[in-house]
């Protein structure tokens, strides 16, 4: 979702969580659950971007650290931990993805004039991956695009032959 | 068609179905399609994968002259043939020490077979294949995925990507050759 689709739509409700020290928000149209820790099963060869899957009610579905994408320091997990289910776009099709949040806030409805382009000067995050920020009560929050991060993921190369 | 994909499994061929349009046959082509198959369950360094049993030959124990690992391709005399071998361990980067027996796994691809070293067998059971996320499709050494019974995943191995591995290992040196002359 672009600035301009957001800013068309007048508000939208998003679901913030904490990855780190930063706080995120994805709005609740791809959300599809939010779970409790799962047991992870590794992929071996898979980089630490989606290191492993999970099995959410009979399905497999891959686990994405978005940490890892976005350039944010990992500062440990604790009993606020939490696996997002998202549906995003891939490749033209609709799939299923996994994040690990470090804790879920709150469901806020934002109004999207508030929510501003991210500045060129922010070298911090990978601007492709950002499709805006908006002032939250606790400092900024970012909007991530996800389907960029992911269709980048999908297409990215692996280091082994494995 | 229980009787059919019995007979499928053991001889490792494929099924043609020739059906009438209607309800029940219809019903039994899905059946076949189903994606409903054995496995070796096997487990490295507290990891679990599953084999497809039609690709499993057989599982010998790792000679333990051939424990250490060696930067030569490493081969195994199966009755005389030359059978190279992998270490999943290594391949996949496990962490820790394997325990004093490990065994091998034999699968054949085609005409080329090639030893898979695990650390132990846990067994046969039943796998529903379910396909990888594209975020995965790089990772060619696995095929799919499964739930085991107590509902962790499983990753299916892609026994024809390990073989073609086994064969990048390298064939066996002249030496190995004169041996085997």
């Amino acid at each position: 979702m672009s600035i301009h689709d957001m800013n068309r739509t007048g508000s939208m409700t998003v679901v913030t969580l904490a990855l780190g020290s930063q706080t995120l928000a994805i709005p609740t149209d791809l959300l599809r659950e939010i779970l409790d820790p799962l047991p992870v099963t590794r992929v071996p060869g898979a980089g630490a971007l989606v290191p492993g899957v999970v099995n959410v009610r009979g399905s497999v579905v891959p686990l994405a650290d978005l940490k890892q994408a976005l350039c944010i320091p990992d500062e440990g997990q604790d009993d606020r931990s939490r696996v997002l289910v998202l549906d995003v776009v891939l490749g033209g099709e609709v799939a299923t993805v996994a994040i690990a949040a470090d804790a879920v806030h709150e469901v806020a409805t934002i109004d999207a004039g508030a929510i501003e382009a991210v500045p060129a000067s922010a070298h911090v995050w990978p601007p492709e991956y950002l499709s805006g920020l908006y002032r939250g009560a606790q400092g900024f929050i970012l909007l991530p695009n996800l389907e960029q991060i992911f269709s980048n993921l999908a297409n990215r190369p692996l280091a082994v032959q494995l | 068609m229980d009787v059919v994909r019995q007979d499928h499994r053991i001889l490792r061929g494929n099924i043609e179905i020739e059906s009438k349009p209607g309800p029940e046959h219809g019903h039994a082509a899905a059946a076949a399609g189903a994606g409903d198959h054995r496995g070796l369950l096997i487990e490295v360094a507290g990891e679990r994968y599953t084999l497809p049993m039609p690709t499993v030959q057989e599982i010998v124990e790792l000679p333990p002259e051939k424990a250490e690992a060696r930067r030569a391709g490493d081969f195994l005399d199966i009755r005389g043939r030359f059978v190279p071998f992998l270490r999943l361990r290594s391949l996949f980067d496990c962490p820790g020490l394997p325990g004093a027996a490990q065994n091998v796994v034999i699968v054949q691809s085609g005409e080329a077979r090639v030893g898979i070293v695990v650390d132990r067998i846990v067994g046969t059971n039943q796998t529903v294949i379910k396909q990888m996320s594209k975020l995965h499709a790089g990772v060619r050494a696995v095929s799919g995925a499964t739930i085991l019974g107590d509902g962790s995943v499983a990753l299916i191995l892609d026994v024809q990507h390990l073989v073609g591995m086994g064969r990048l290992q390298g064939e066996p040196g002249q030496g190995l050759r004169e041996v085997a002359a």
